[in-house]
């Protein structure tokens, strides 16, 4: 295990040459970078100045090493609007973010499972039809206007749970909903397809054939296989689901990392959308880490194979 | 002609094909067949509720917006830019992707290698955050997105039409026709491609859908299209304001998204069934 793990962590290191790379020239798309990291009424000889500070003048690979030496000790620059250093004011929000995203995730385990094994049990019932119709439309709203909707019926008609902000768990229920929808829908397919596809193999059928109640065949024998593809898809959900929250933030002034690169947007604040991207990629490279622990835990084979 | 009678021979498929022309449609037509302008403000009739009358008897069965504008207008012609985004953007991310996939699955290490790496980096980052970042960088409008999001889509077809490609590559018609001296440029125009094409196909039209989601998610952040071409996004983003006092002005502009969308997941699903019967029930 250790030495899986090894290997994967190994593995990491050029896929993080490669998110520097690609943040590296995210800034440089625009053109000119001295003048984008400047508020806009910056007069000329500032830009020249910056330009020169910055060693914008030199070949653009001694740039990118000078950049990479930055980002290895967390230097991104300073905000403008906050007059802060930029990493710092990220990694600050990043708990809200986090809270909402596992919430969010949570509840798409906790409904896509159940209803998942429901579907493919009872396949080709009314309920049957029920799971994958409600599948289908989750996956085709867009999560933004499931949030205005909830907002519609739960804040403005009902009046029982708050519009906006983060002061309790009361504030949480709407955003999770919201961003919970779209991956519950994913997860639901598949779990479904998944249990379906085990519940027709050999060793399934061994387990029925020397009487094992239904229950220990389903959840003890079944279960446990049907789960692997679903967890590799829900861990490979992390990137759209951190996507989802940026949006999910914005519509519930969630005071995360994506509302806050929305301002910095807004505000043109580069240093800040620099070091809300490459947190944003770390997190989603370091969910894709856990899935393959998750994953060695459930299915022992994966250990073999490393030891061999 | 038999890929046609099996597309509206399911009720799921029929259900998909009429909706995504209805889409279509509409926005041909947006022009000819809204009841209003889609643009002209007209104070004094701000935020009415759908189905009303003006005091020139004109209905508004979508009500009006913050200015006075008809929903249902707005709404018909907003589908004009999820049209062009959606295949534009995905013609752009089909175009690079099929690209690099070919290469990658055909001509094998070291150019294998390097395509993997950078997929593996693009898929580090959330889609929509590479995109937004992007569109705030080069600042928004319609050219930039369909843009970053054709940038932000390519890995996907990257990454299936290498996996195709690697499966396709030492085929016997393939070792074939290099045995008769084809060129490799040869080879992948006429006998590699045609054979990926079915996944591309269904890949595309789902990706369609993504697409228009991400439009509207991009426009609805303000970094999107911008006023005053009309996008369904961008309407949301009013009735999120307004949903307090005016529920229509955010509820229809989300249900056109969904139907359309729905209607395009229905028809790409069928048409996978249809082309590619081995990813059947998936």
């Amino acid at each position: 295990m250790h030495r899986y793990l090894a290997r994967r962590l190994i593995q990491v290191v050029p896929v993080l040459i490669g998110v520097s790379l690609v943040v590296f020239f995210l800034m440089r798309v625009s053109g000119d970078l001295a003048a984008l990291l400047l508020p806009e009424d910056a007069t000329a000889e500032e830009i020249e100045a910056l330009r020169q500070a910055l060693g914008l003048d030199r070949p653009i690979y001694v740039q990118y090493a000078y950049f990479l030496r930055d980002a290895l000790r967390g230097d991104f620059g300073r905000s403008f609007r906050f007059n802060l250093p930029a990493l710092p004011l990220v990694v600050e929000r990043l708990p809200a973010t986090l809270e909402l995203a596992a919430a969010g995730m949570a509840l798409a385990v906790v409904i896509a499972i159940p209803a998942g094994i429901i579907g493919a049990l009872r396949q080709n019932s009314l309920v049957d039809l029920g799971v994958t119709s409600l599948a289908v439309l989750g996956r085709a709203m867009p999560n933004f206007w499931v949030g205005i909707m909830l907002i519609l019926v739960f804040a403005v008609i009902l009046g029982w749970l708050p519009v906006s902000g983060r002061e309790g768990p009361a504030n949480l229920v709407l955003p999770a909903v919201t961003l919970g929808t779209g991956a519950a829908a994913v997860a639901t397919r598949l779990m479904r397809s998944s249990m379906l596809e085990v519940l027709r193999l050999e060793y399934v059928r061994t387990a029925r054939a020397k009487g094992l109640p239904e229950r220990v065949v389903v959840y003890k024998h079944a279960l446990r296989n049907a789960l692997l593809p679903v967890v590799t898809v829900l861990g490979l959900q992390t990137a759209g689901l951190l996507g989802g929250a940026i949006i999910t933030e914005q519509v519930f002034s969630w005071p995360g990392m994506g509302r806050l690169m929305i301002q910095a947007l807004y505000g043109r604040d580069m240093a800040v959308v620099q070091a809300g991207v490459f947190v944003f990629a770390l997190v989603v490279i370091a969910a894709n880490l856990a899935v393959d622990v998750i994953y060695t835990l459930i299915d022992p084979r994966i250990q073999y194979e490393a030891r061999r | 002609m038999t890929t046609m009678r099996k597309m509206v021979f399911s009720p799921t498929g029929l259900a998909g094909t009429v909706v995504v022309v209805a889409f279509l449609l509409a926005a041909a037509l947006a022009p000819a067949i809204s009841p209003h302008s889609p643009t002209a403000q007209q104070p004094r009739l701000r935020l009415l509720p759908p189905g009303s009358l003006d005091a020139e008897g004109n209905r508004y069965w979508l009500g009006t917006d913050n200015l006075g504008r008809d929903m249902l207008s707005r709404i018909l012609h907003g589908a004009r830019v999820s049209v062009l985004v959606g295949t534009s953007a995905v013609f752009v991310a089909g175009a690079v992707g099929v690209t690099m996939g070919l290469a990658a699955g055909y001509f094998g290490d070291p150019a294998d290698a390097v395509l993997m790496r950078i997929v593996d980096s693009f898929i580090a980052f959330p889609g929509l955050l590479l995109a937004l970042s992007l569109a705030g960088v080069i600042g928004p409008g319609t050219l930039t997105v369909i843009l970053v999001l054709g940038v932000t889509n390519w890995v996907i077809y990257a990454r299936v039409i290498r996996a195709e490609v690697l499966s396709l590559r030492h085929r016997d018609f393939v070792e074939a026709a290099r045995a008769l001296g084809q060129r490799d440029l040869v080879i992948l125009a006429r006998h590699v491609l045609p054979n990926v094409l079915p996944s591309y196909i269904v890949l595309a039209t789902l990706n369609v859908a993504d697409t228009i989601i991400a439009e509207a998610a991009l426009s609805f952040l303000g970094l999107g299209i911008q006023p005053p071409v009309i996008s369904w996004g961008q309407m949301l983003s009013t009735g999120r304001a307004y949903v307090a006092t005016s529920w229509w002005l955010a509820t229809f502009p989300g249900l056109a998204i969904t139907v359309v969308v729905l209607g395009i997941i229905l028809l790409g699903d069928r048409l996978r069934d249809v082309l590619d019967p081995r990813l059947r029930g998936r």
